[in-house]
């Protein structure tokens, strides 16, 4: 099992009209350095 | 569009950092789903595990460098020397100088020393030099690559800069709100290495 695991993670809001999070699932290990990327401003 | 709608990134690092609960599925810290987690459990896990740093510093202005350190090391357990880490972080000639008397980049050294030394298992970074100019944003980056390789914490940095994926072990790309790509880096290079 790794240090920090997401499995399928769904955040919506608005009572389901917006997915922030739509099935977000990535791990990663104890002292690892994890760069997160995305678009200015894209969901 | 209607109000204001949350970044998909930043929204796995409100997640990740138990400030927002998930509609679905897992996270899993430490062999703890803390997915599960209650307000209050959840309160626990913010303060002992998970240490923040966010674009704009949220130092307190009328207490020292070392006093803002302190505020986090005195509220959770297996806290780490506030002098100590605010001497890793290259600061230790700032010890005594409030937020005020300092540069954008000492102050964001405050505040990555005032998460650190709550001995977090993840340090969470939110756009940490979006207010930093190059090369200052270049040495707060190397603080956060030092503490991951010397205090052997996982680092998260959520970012819309691309050009510091090198620095990185493992680079997740976030679109629409889902994974486009999961990378891991076998050779992550210094960011002295790295311009943009």
């Amino acid at each position: 099992m790794s240090y920090i695991e997401l499995k399928n993670v769904v955040k919506t809001y608005n009572n389901g009209a917006v997915r922030a999070a739509d099935g977000i699932s990535f791990d990663g290990e104890k002292g690892e350095i994890i760069v997160v990327v995305g678009p200015s401003g894209a969901r | 569009m209607l109000g204001q709608v949350e970044l998909g990134k930043t929204t796995v690092l409100n997640l990740i950092g138990g400030m927002d609960s998930v509609t679905d599925g897992k996270i899993i810290v430490d062999g703890k789903d803390i997915s599960k987690y209650n307000e209050r459990k959840l309160t626990t896990y913010r303060r002992n595990d998970i240490g923040f740093v966010f674009q704009f510093y949220n130092l307190i202005p009328n207490l020292t460098a070392k006093e803002n350190v302190e505020l986090a090391s005195q509220i959770c357990k297996d806290a780490l020397d506030p002098e100590q880490v605010l001497k890793d972080v290259g600061l230790e000639n700032r010890i005594n100088n409030f937020p005020g008397q300092l540069s954008g980049g000492e102050q964001q050294r405050v505040a990555i020393a005032r998460a650190i030394a709550k001995n977090p298992k993840l340090l969470l970074c939110d756009e940490p030099t979006g207010a930093l100019d190059y090369n200052t944003g270049k040495e707060v980056l190397k603080v956060l690559q030092n503490t991951a390789r010397n205090k052997n914490i996982t680092v998260i940095i959520i970012t819309h800069n691309q050009a510091i994926t090198p620095m990185a072990d493992r680079i997740i790309k976030i679109k629409n709100g889902k994974v486009n790509e999961d990378k891991i880096n076998e050779n992550p290079v210094s960011i002295d290495q790295i311009e943009w």
